[in-house]
């Protein structure tokens, strides 16, 4: 189920057969990208290129607690102001930090969009980070840390096996021991270099295009300042295992998979995907689905599986989760690799009607769509669903293998659980 | 309090300066009066069909049954659960391979649930293949080949599924509500059934099940989407025979009786305690539903997650959302076609009766100021709060499908959103306090407990809580 939700995010454009969005960089660096559905609610996120791996080394975790400061002071207006203001005009209001992007998303009643807008500068990329509110920051980090579930913590070390020591691996959460680490010198000079105007995205779905485009223009909020490059992060593979009590383990095996701004090559890897870890169209029924290459890959009894996707700049994972009985992981890792390096795929219609489908449906949901264009426009990945659509619409048998044969050749694998039977990557020819 | 209002008075001019153009944008109002219209159709036998064709590449086409565990009694609970698992089965028809095969051609998904009132079973689809997956409901609903060898074998796994239920706290709490509030009524069954009675469930009560309650008078098949003007007409030629006639006796719920109660399961090895206190709420076409789901959302949701604490938009949450233990908090207004629960269910570490009690004597003063002193500024600021949630849950094909198969289901009426949207700015500081009062205000609760119940805030003083003469 969680996998399924990454490989959408993941994915998804917003597909819209009655508008399509319009995407302009002013001239002061910002990219704005606006798409009005006619919806009642209005979906505005201002993000910037300041994900988890554009921390330093020793920088770990900041991110996180950055991401857990909004809501507080920013250099302008106290952070109760801010709340209270955004909350009276019915805006819900949430922070968000990929690896790629951290951003601040609200949802608003459109009448009160350019309202909203006002604040969610400010809220962005403005934060004060005043040292008292420290004390109040720190147990919502610990909170999180509490919350991790086991998919969390064995995506979470998939990138360490797969990005070594490289920034991708950074994790998306604070270590316990980093918890309170950062001073508000530290976070301030990160905002100060990565919350500006070249190194940003304003997002609005059902909004008036006008309306963003002249807050961006003209408000003075975001600083003016230019992009800020990442360090590139290459697949190279490997393995990271964490013991947890019990009988059963969670495994995620990944090749290199499509960057954002391959479009050819996500396509192809979409329609992959939709063969290998395909969940029967049918509620109650077993996963992986019985026509799927998991189903068909004689997973040892116990064993469910899906796939997954994560596309970032210059990189990416594609690949399959699995929940195994400890006794059983030798035979389901070596099978599921199977699965992925020599696909046999018979009904390469349906999974392409699959893939589409699956953007479509969650193009419906215009939270994830917003999502989907910061990241799009920030790394110049697919403009709409419709550039992405064509390219599955153009995709065969051969291209399925082919990538196949490259994404797989070296794979990450990580664990959380009883993870002993594992085999490692280096011993699965 | 002093702090809320002193922000509250400086609100808006600060910030709007910025604002350009503002006038000039389209409104809620205006998108959902030029919005696709939802219009209804009813064949000669009584089945109701309800399409809005909104033109996009998706499409929504589902059957909303009024069926459900508040019809069962104890030896058949969870039957209309059962039978919804076994409609993925396959038909006479299609084996479930061939209705796998077919539905994987076409990308589409078929999904289903069961409430205590209502039975939905619908299909995510492309706007070309709505014929085809009308025909596909059509089937799985009215030639579901109930054979014995899968009824054992769904019979396992839901009964593997039911054990494993235990741990779902949140879960068990909201039967165990059920149970106190409705206690001694069929509302009070949970829809998965007991270890007692999904064992002895025959093929023959299926089957029977299936005749008595998938009649067309008690079906809506929703479609929305692109592609589905022309469902009418489909629906006329799947489900235009479906007859009236009851092989048995028409299905009825019994009366509903709400009764103040308390309900504690006790398990010291589950983390947390969680607990749930309701009064009794409204029907889903009560004239008061809309105020009572409006004064839901001024305590609305927060979790120790939440970045805001101290700063939260929420009196309650400045209040209690620290030094009390909390973990979750989530107020809830349950609608039922005739019924309904309107109450808090917060998780806790429940260290200290101290703390369980102070969560629990400051919900019960927010609805006690709901009733008495609510301002026009605290209803306008829920108001919006509502319609952003309102509106955005009802964005996707399915959830609007949903929307509209419940309006006809529980009220036999339809709103379009436009309508909605009106009746939602008439409701005033004074509807809410009279709907508080009338519902709210020193009525008896359910309360219930699961997991570390030792400091369960004490039921007498609650009850005296709920008013302010008793304090």
């Amino acid at each position: 189920m969680r996998s399924s939700l990454v490989s959408k995010s993941a994915a998804a454009l917003k597909a819209n057969s009655q508008t399509a969005p319009i995407k302009e960089k002013l001239k002061n660096g910002l990219t704005v990208v606006a798409q009005d559905n006619n919806g009642a609610v209005s979906q505005l996120i201002l993000a910037f290129r300041a994900g988890a791996r554009y921390q330093s080394v020793t920088q770990q975790g900041l991110v996180h607690h950055i991401r857990n400061f909004v809501g507080r002071d920013a250099q302008s207006y106290p952070g109760l102001q801010l709340v209270w203001s955004s909350a009276a005009s019915g805006a819900q209001m949430n922070s968000f930090a990929s690896r790629d992007i951290f951003g601040v998303q609200i949802s608003v009643a459109r009448d009160d969009a350019a309202y909203a807008l006002s604040i969610l500068g400010h809220v962005a990329s403005k934060p004060a980070f005043k040292p008292w509110e420290t004390e109040d920051v720190l147990p919502t980090i610990r909170a999180d840390l509490s919350q991790k579930t086991p998919y969390s913590r064995v995506f979470e070390d998939l990138h360490r096996a797969a990005f070594r020591n490289d920034s991708l691996s950074y994790s998306l959460l604070s270590s316990k021991n980093q918890i309170g680490a950062f001073k508000s010198d530290e976070m301030s000079k990160f905002a100060a270099k990565h919350f500006v105007s070249g190194n940003g995205v304003l997002v609005g779905i059902n909004i008036d295009h006008n309306i963003l485009k002249n807050y961006a223009e003209e408000s003075g909020t975001i600083s003016e300042g230019s992009i800020v490059m990442n360090h590139m992060a290459p697949f190279r593979g490997g393995d990271y295992r964490r013991f947890a009590r019990g009988d059963n383990v969670h495994i995620m095996i990944a090749g290199a998979g499509a960057p954002i701004n391959d479009v050819k090559q996500r396509a192809v890897q979409s329609v992959f995907l939709a063969h290998v870890g395909r969940s029967s169209p049918l509620k109650f029924a077993t996963l992986p689905g019985t026509q799927s290459g998991l189903g068909l890959a004689n997973l040892p009894g116990g064993v469910t599986g899906s796939s997954f996707q994560a596309a970032y700049d210059g990189s990416g994972l594609a690949g399959v989760y699995l929940i195994s009985p400890a006794a059983n992981s030798d035979a389901a890792v070596r099978a599921a690799v199977g699965a992925l390096r020599k696909p046999k795929v018979q009904d390469i219609e349906g999974c392409k009607r699959r893939a589409i489908a699956e953007i479509l449906f969650s193009s419906e949901n215009s939270v994830l769509s917003a999502y989907e264009h910061a990241t799009n426009a920030l790394y110049k990945g697919p403009d709409s669903s419709n550039d992405l659509i064509s390219e599955i619409q153009k995709v065969d048998v051969k291209d399925v293998e082919k990538f196949a044969d490259g994404a797989f050749q070296r794979l990450a694998i990580s664990a959380y659980g009883n993870y002993f039977r594992i085999p490692y990557s280096d011993e699965i020819h | 309090m002093a702090l809320r209002l002193a922000v509250s008075s400086a609100l808006r001019p600060a910030i709007n300066s910025q604002v350009r153009n503002a006038s000039s944008a389209v409104s809620v109002k205006d998108v959902l009066a030029n919005a696709p219209q939802a219009e209804v159709t009813t064949l000669k036998n009584g089945f109701r069909v309800v399409t809005e064709d909104n033109g996009t590449a998706t499409a929504t086409v589902g059957v909303w049954i009024e069926t459900g565990s508040r019809f069962e009694n104890e030896k058949n609970n969870g039957v209309a659960h059962f039978l919804e698992r076994l409609i993925h089965k396959g038909t006479g028809k299609r084996a479930s391979a061939a209705l796998e095969s077919e539905l994987n051609a076409i990308g589409a998904k078929l999904n289903s649930f069961t409430e205590r009132d209502q039975t939905a079973v619908f299909v995510q689809t492309g706007a070309q293949d709505v014929e085809k997956v009308v025909d596909i409901l059509a089937d799985v609903l009215r030639n579901s080949k109930l054979d014995a060898s899968t009824i054992d074998s769904e019979r396992a796994t839901l009964l593997k599924e039911l054990d494993a239920s235990d741990n779902y706290h949140q879960l068990v709490l909201f039967d165990m509500l059920h149970a106190a509030a409705y206690q001694g009524t069929p509302l009070a069954l949970s829809v998965l059934g007991t270890s007692d009675s999904i064992p002895a469930i025959t093929a023959q009560q299926l089957k029977e099940w299936q005749e008595d309650h998938y009649r067309p008078v008690r079906m809506v098949l929703s479609a929305v989407g692109g592609g589905v003007s022309n469902v009418p007409s489909l629906a006329e030629k799947y489900f235009g025979d479906l007859s009236n006639e009851y092989p048995r006796k028409v299905p009825q719920v019994d009366g509903t009786r709400f009764t103040g109660s308390e309900y504690r399961y006790r398990n010291d090895n589950v983390p947390h305690m969680y607990a749930a206190f309701a009064v009794e709420g409204v029907g889903y076409a009560h004239k008061d539903a809309l105020a009572l789901q409006i004064a839901n959302q001024f305590i609305g949701q927060w979790d120790v997650t939440h970045a805001t604490s101290r700063t939260a938009a929420s009196r309650l949450v400045q209040k209690i959302g620290h030094d009390h233990g909390l973990q979750n908090l989530q107020h809830f207004n349950i609608n039922y076609k005739d019924t309904g629960l309107f109450g808090i269910y917060f998780v806790a570490d429940a260290h200290d009766l101290n703390d369980t009690s102070g969560i629990m004597k400051s919900v019960a003063h927010e609805w006690k100021h709901l009733a008495s002193a609510t301002t026009d500024e605290e209803v306008a600021m829920a108001k919006n709060q509502f319609r952003t949630n309102l509106y955005q849950s009802l964005e996707t094909n399915t959830q609007k499908a949903g929307f509209n198969a419940k309006e006809l289901l529980y009220s036999g009426q339809l709103r379009q959103l436009s309508e909605l949207e009106a009746q939602i700015q008439k409701i005033d500081a004074g509807v809410v306090r009279e709907a508080i009062s009338r519902h709210v205000y020193d009525r008896d609760l359910a309360a219930v407990g699961v997991g570390r119940t030792e400091a369960f805030p004490n039921y007498a003083h609650v009850r005296a809580g709920m008013s302010w003469w008793r304090l």
